[in-house]
């Protein structure tokens, strides 16, 4: 069953990475010229321009670089407490989310291993899988 | 990354070539306590408007430089104002307008001065935010179409600028062993200096007690690390240095510097990995050799402050101590007025008002005046003021000097 999660931020090639996500693949662009993986999604390479580039499939291995939890509700459906973590991924990018309801902050420490988890989500585009991080192993 | 400019004989040539000579403010107190029985007035009550708000600091600085609107032919606009109706408003057939926050103003219009597109700038602010209800956090997180991650994670329930400023501070405790307990400095030291501004909406001190006792928001954040949501308005004139009419001392313009981090600031690299550090050192290599002075000539100081944690990462960034020692430099008074570095002397955006960068100015400028002589509020002989600027990895830093 879906949950109904705030809208997604929507252009060409945001709308390419939330396609993999319906098969549970988390992809990032890779410049095909200099290779540097890019997120957010976007045009062109940051490094090099170059606006050639494949979806490379990470490992879904990261480790905690930081994290909050609100205590104030933003959003109806993110009810407080409600944490969120900064996962340095094992390929490089910093990828921000927050966690299965199970998890809490205090689950969190530094350099903590985590593992890529999936939500089954959707918003005014649709359903999709929200890719998340939760402790590893856990 | 590109090779960061320093044209130290470029910039000395702006030196003191302008100066501001007016100063104004609107009624922050008046306006905020417009509520029922002199409580805060409710969010989105409509109530005011950024144009008006923007009109009344203006001809209060018009006032205080002894200036009348015909005298300006360059206009800088700030806010959720649009430059035609802010001078179709003002009545003003400008040579030259732009918009921009007060930093970004004041550079350009050092340049446009000198250029001899205009002579004498109004920088002109007015925002009606807790009026108009404008939000920055949640489904429509004002800026957004600025700073992408500002709204970029709402599908997993982050959007507030505050939760990112935490974000930051928790990954400084976690690398330096920074405390809750040394960031309340911050908020317990600006409230103090609100204490002693007739204009600063929040004037009762609190301890750092009280701040560990107040409510997260974002943790580690507490209600205390966060700036106010109020309607206010500020206006300040600068004028070719040599054509300052002397009704007031001009305050110089004597540094200017600039740097940005924007490489993956969606995923918040330059902020959770170099807490913004290479932009404040570039800014440093312009803005004081420029001036001719460095951070312990500094006698005033004045940090944007959205957040606490604003003035922690711009000691740090700018030399006044040690990366990861901000949390120890800021104890014992530090930064409190009688202290070795007097910060955000008007109890700044945390409890003074929340102008985004522009009621820092004028109160820099009044201290280099010397007009608070005599009271608590002095920051005795300050002869030279700092502002500095860091939005999001935008940092941008103006010295003033008190003028002969």
């Amino acid at each position: 069953m879906a949950t109904t999660r705030p809208p997604r931020v929507m252009d060409p090639f945001a709308r390419e990475f939330w396609e993999y996500t319906q098969n549970k693949e988390l992809r990032l662009q890779q410049c095909s010229e200099c290779q540097k993986l890019r997120w957010p999604a976007a045009a062109v390479c940051d490094k090099c321009l170059s606006p050639d580039y494949t979806w490379e499939q990470v490992s879904g291995k990261g480790q905690v670089l930081s994290w909050i939890v609100f205590h104030r509700q933003y959003f109806p459906e993110y009810p407080a407490p409600h944490p969120a973590v900064a996962v340095e991924l094992a390929e490089g990018p910093i990828f921000v989310c927050c966690m299965p309801d199970e998890f809490q902050g205090s689950d969190l420490a530094d350099a903590l291993p985590m593992e890529l988890d999936w939500l089954e989500s959707e918003d005014r585009f649709g359903t999709y899988n929200l890719p998340v991080f939760k402790p590893a192993g856990k | 990354m590109a090779n960061r400019v320093v044209e130290h004989d470029r910039l000395k040539k702006l030196k003191d070539t302008v100066a501001v000579v007016g100063v104004g403010e609107s009624d922050y107190v008046g306006d905020y306590r417009s509520g029922a029985k002199g409580n805060a007035a409710e969010k989105g009550s409509g109530a005011l408007n950024s144009y008006q708000l923007a009109a009344t600091a203006l001809k209060r600085a018009l006032d205080d430089a002894g200036l009348t609107k015909d005298d300006i032919d360059g206009l800088v606009v700030g806010g959720p104002m649009s430059t035609e109706r802010t001078c179709e408003v003002l009545g003003i057939n400008a040579s030259w307008c732009v918009s921009g926050d007060a930093p970004r103003g004041i550079i350009a219009a050092v340049q446009a001065i000198n250029a001899g597109l205009c002579h004498t700038v109004a920088l002109v602010y007015g925002n009606a935010q807790r009026s108009m209800n404008t939000q920055y956090g949640g489904p429509q997180a004002m800026g957004g179409d600025g700073i992408l991650s500002y709204v970029y994670y709402a599908p997993w329930g982050m959007t507030s600028q505050g939760g990112l400023y935490s974000m930051m501070f928790r990954r400084h405790q976690l690398v330096y062993g920074t405390t809750e307990e040394q960031l309340g400095a911050v908020s317990v030291a600006f409230r103090k200096h609100a204490s002693m501004n007739p204009n600063a909406i929040m004037k009762e001190r609190f301890t750092i007690e009280d701040y560990m006792n107040s409510r997260y928001i974002s943790e580690p954040f507490h209600l205390f690390d966060y700036c106010l949501i109020n309607d206010g308005g500020v206006a300040f004139i600068i004028q070719r240095r040599d054509m300052a009419n002397g009704k007031q001392i001009p305050i110089n313009i004597s540094g200017i510097g600039w740097s940005e981090m924007d490489i993956d600031s969606t995923q918040l690299r330059p902020r959770l990995k170099d807490f913004y550090l290479p932009a404040h050192h570039a800014v440093r290599e312009q803005v004081y050799p420029m001036a001719g002075y460095g951070p312990k000539d500094v006698d005033v100081y004045a940090t944007y402050d959205s957040f606490s944690t604003h003035l922690l990462f711009s000691l740090e960034g700018f030399g006044f101590c040690e990366p990861g020692e901000g949390g120890a430099f800021i104890q014992d008074g530090r930064i409190e007025i009688g202290g070795e570095i007097p910060c955000n002397t008007s109890g700044g955006m945390l409890s003074e008002s929340y102008m985004q960068s522009w009621n820092h100015q004028p109160e820099l400028v009044r201290q280099l005046r010397h007009q608070y002589a005599g009271t608590e509020r002095e920051v005795k002989g300050a002869e030279v003021g700092q502002y500095v600027h860091d939005v999001a990895g935008k940092c941008l830093s103006v010295i003033y000097t008190r003028g002969n």
